[in-house]
């Protein structure tokens, strides 16, 4: 398993109390069952909570001074996470990827 | 949603019919939003269908899915429907700068914030064919040039022991550990992050505030109409501990009631709710129930109101239970006599959802596979006012096995 996925499982896992385990683990576990902002709400509400848990995810990172990979930045990172949370429709693990796409972890 | 076998149904089947007859009340449109296809092959196929093709388009057109749209209310008609939600946009972004020094260093603080100035492009919501109506919400497409901005409060960091430590131990969790096993070691890796946050966090909020221009349809674009406005929306998240936090109503059922019934994690604060407020200018030109009456074809004025509030109703087995709801008010101003008796001049729309972990069921996985519904009231186009029960689940032939103790 990616130490990226590993690392926003476990944000995820305090942040929003789903299980990291079923996170890294769940096949077909979409970022939607993370119920980080309110799907019933209409388009601008979502696109607001969205930015919202986009900076928490990134608030985590910022805070243990991880690294930006080459060609990652904090303004991609943002745009790609709101996009992923305010649709929910991606698989979880995409999250992961958008992380890992911008961060630079130890086992890369 | 996957299809399900005869056996898995009818077990299924029979569980969540029962909680719906129990339920339902006298004139109230009730769906079970689920594969209900045991002893029915066109619906085993209709299910087949949807589940093919949005397996196929999930990997190049994540924002677009079909269904089969079961009628709720008298009058229409069963039928496909494609469902889209897409967004793009296009603009300039904010960032913080984040070359501070830790807390206590005597640095000057800065704020971990975003904002962003661009122009958005956004379409949402079913085209229904033949004669079938989805009755969920409106079809919007439009384009929106607005502010959008978030704010976390202080860029913090934990000190670079702290920081170690955490990534040590994130690095250091095992795939081979159990669930338990695993989730008890990340949740130690996570603390020193989570505890340094409710100790110097601070409120959180985000915004935006837009100019916009869409068009509002019903189900097959048989009836629009044009939307200008200028629109605020607010989303706050209190500091954990503040006044602020302890005095957010909305959340007292779930923090004294129900949390508290929680098998571990009953930890939580929630965020106040959600609000969007926008005034607009509407021409209903293409508004064919309303352009009968009198002075119904002249552009009107409008306020519409939303709020959105959700929270966790409590924890189970390391898996949260969700509450998530929201209400609307679209309230026409200084509406013709004609059409505040025909009750075309506010609608007011409702809508209120339990989300439940499969493993609250016994079953495996951390898909939240179960959702009790409730939804009233009537959106512009509506012609009247309905109420709907709607009991969901979606399976995994995965999970049959286990089910089924084989």
């Amino acid at each position: 398993m990616k130490l990226a996925q590993k690392f926003t499982a476990t944000y995820l896992q305090g942040e929003y109390g789903v299980s990291a385990y079923d996170i890294l683990q769940t096949p077909g576990m979409k970022v939607r069952d993370l119920r980080m902002i309110n799907y019933t709400a209409g388009d601008d509400i979502r696109q607001v909570e969205a930015m919202k848990a986009a900076a928490g995810l990134l608030h985590f990172f910022t805070s243990l001074s991880m690294p930006f990979e080459v060609g990652g930045s904090l303004q991609d990172a943002f745009a790609q996470l709101t996009e992923l949370i305010k649709s929910g429709d991606e698989a979880v693990g995409a999250l992961g990827e958008v992380v890992d796409a911008n961060y630079k972890f130890t086992d890369e | 949603m996957l299809i399900i076998n005869s056996r898995m149904n009818k077990i299924l089947n029979h569980g969540l019919l029962l909680c719906l007859s129990l339920l339902c009340l006298p004139g109230m449109a009730c769906r079970v939003a689920a594969d209900t296809t045991g002893g029915d092959p066109e619906a085993s196929l209709r299910s087949l269908i949807a589940q093919e093709a949005n397996g196929f388009l999930g990997q190049r057109l994540p924002w677009l899915k079909i269904k089969y749209v079961s009628a709720s209310t008298t009058g229409n008609d069963d039928g496909w429907a494609a469902e889209y939600d897409w967004s793009r946009t296009w603009g300039q972004t904010a960032v913080p700068d984040l070359e501070i020094a830790p807390v206590g260093s005597g640095e000057v603080k800065k704020r971990f914030r975003f904002a962003q100035l661009g122009l958005r492009a956004h379409a949402k919501g079913s085209y229904a064919y033949g004669g079938a109506s989805n009755n969920q919400d409106l079809s919007t497409a439009g384009f929106s040039l607005g502010l959008d901005g978030v704010d976390l409060g202080w860029v913090n960091r934990l000190d670079a022991a702290a920081q170690a430590a955490v990534q040590v131990c994130i690095a250091s969790l095992g795939d081979s550990l159990s669930r338990e096993e695993y989730d008890a070691a990340s949740r130690r890796c996570g603390k020193p992050y989570f505890d340094f946050k409710r100790d110097h966090g601070s409120h959180a909020y985000s915004y935006r505030l837009g100019l916009d221009y869409q068009v509002e349809a019903n189900d097959n674009y048989g009836q629009h109409h044009e939307v200008y406005g200028v629109k605020a929306v607010l989303a706050f998240a209190p500091a954990s501990g503040s006044l602020a936090q302890r005095l957010n109503l909305f959340d007292y059922p779930f923090r004294y009631l129900t949390r508290p019934f929680s098998t571990g994690g009953a930890d939580y604060d929630a965020s106040y709710p959600s609000v969007c407020l926008a005034l607009e200018h509407v021409d209903p030109t293409k508004n064919t129930a309303r352009n009968q009456l009198p002075g119904g074809a002249e552009a009107y004025e409008r306020l519409h109101l939303e709020v959105a509030f959700s929270t966790r109703v409590l924890t189970f087995n390391g898996t949260p239970v969700t509450f998530e709801g929201s209400y609307r008010i679209y309230r026409e101003l200084s509406a013709p006599e004609a059409v505040r008796t025909a009750g075309l001049d506010e609608f007011n729309y409702g809508t209120a959802m339990l989300y439940m972990p499969a493993r609250l069921f016994g079953l495996p996985g951390g898909r939240q596979d179960f959702c009790l519904g409730y939804s009233s009231g009537e959106l512009p186009f509506d012609q009247q006012s309905s109420e709907a029960l709607e009991i969901g689940w979606r399976s995994d032939l995965s999970v049959l096995p286990e089910l089924l103790g084989l």
